[in-house]
């Protein structure tokens, strides 16, 4: 599951630089208190960059923490497959509304 | 530059100049994500194509106003107004009926005409249905949290704001719609 973590966060590939943090900064994200709303934030980009090192760096030495985020990764990946689109009649007549409104003023 | 690169916020600052061609490219970058977050939230595709139209609408009207001042954040700004109007919509109508097939599924979406084969259409509807269906047995609170953050692109904070809870609440609701959504795939036994 470790592997197949690293093979497919997108975040170690955008995070790099987090792999070289200094042994002190490692042991310091070892002590702190990962939770589930760190991993989802993490998934939606929400974390501020201080927490966001903390969070992959802790990532990196949990496997429990790596498969819980692969879990919610997985979920947002089979939501994505959902999206529909609407009519190009509704874009049309938005388009018109826009190009009557621009008349007006 | 290439078209896709330019930011929603100068299409935004050119539309408002009079460049009408700018609205079409924000429309055409956002309408999925817009139309299937009002489609979740209505569950009916007629009425959502007549909410994604009032909703376009009324973000012309505030930019021509120019009411707008969210710097960057045109998406979220675009769904607030969305999730208002479908709750606009339900006070007014107190429900509209749904046509359904059996399944409570809407069936004027099937017919969406495309340039799909039958087969493709098959498997698309399918998979679709699929979300969908998981989506819509997720609890309202759950459910209301996951479109405004999945589809809407609303942030957490956000999320809270609009609904009148804190951070921590609108994070739980996502953290137990997730896995729900996840324990409802393993029992259909659907790979994610």
């Amino acid at each position: 599951m470790g592997g197949y973590f690293f093979l497919h966060s997108e975040y170690y590939l955008k995070n790099l630089d987090v792999l070289f943090l200094n042994d002190e900064l490692k042991r310091d994200c070892m002590d702190k208190n990962i939770t589930q709303n760190d991993l989802l934030l993490l998934a939606y980009n929400e974390l501020d960059t201080n927490r966001k090192l903390l969070v992959i760096n802790a990532l990196e030495s949990n496997l429990s923490l790596q498969n819980e985020y692969h879990d919610i990764l997985a979920v947002m990946g089979k939501l994505d497959e959902f999206q529909v689109q609407p009519n190009n009649t509704s874009l049309q007549i938005i388009l018109e509304e826009s190009s009557s409104a621009m008349e007006v003023l | 530059m290439q078209l896709n690169k330019i930011s929603d916020q100068k299409l935004l600052k050119q539309y408002v100049q009079g460049n009408e061609a700018c609205l079409e490219m924000l429309i055409n970058r956002h309408k999925d994500r817009i139309f299937t977050t009002i489609y979740l939230i209505v569950k009916d595709s007629y009425i959502a194509e007549d909410l994604f139209q009032e909703t376009f609408i009324k973000v012309i009207k505030n930019l021509k106003k120019k009411k707008y001042n969210e710097e960057g954040k045109f998406l979220p700004w675009v769904t607030r107004i969305a999730r208002n109007l479908a709750i606009d919509h339900f006070r007014k109508k107190q429900r509209m009926p749904m046509v359904t097939d059996s399944h409570g599924d809407d069936v004027f979406r099937k017919m969406k005409i495309s340039t799909e084969t039958r087969e493709q259409t098959i498997i698309r509807t399918e998979r679709e249905d699929e979300v969908r269906r998981m989506i819509n047995q997720l609890p309202d609170e759950q459910r209301q949290v996951l479109i405004l953050r999945h589809y809407g692109e609303l942030s957490f904070k956000e999320i809270a704001d609009l609904t009148d809870v804190s951070i921590n609440t609108a994070l739980g609701r996502m953290r137990y719609a997730l896995n729900n959504l996840r324990k409802l795939m393993e029992h259909s036994h659907i790979k994610a």
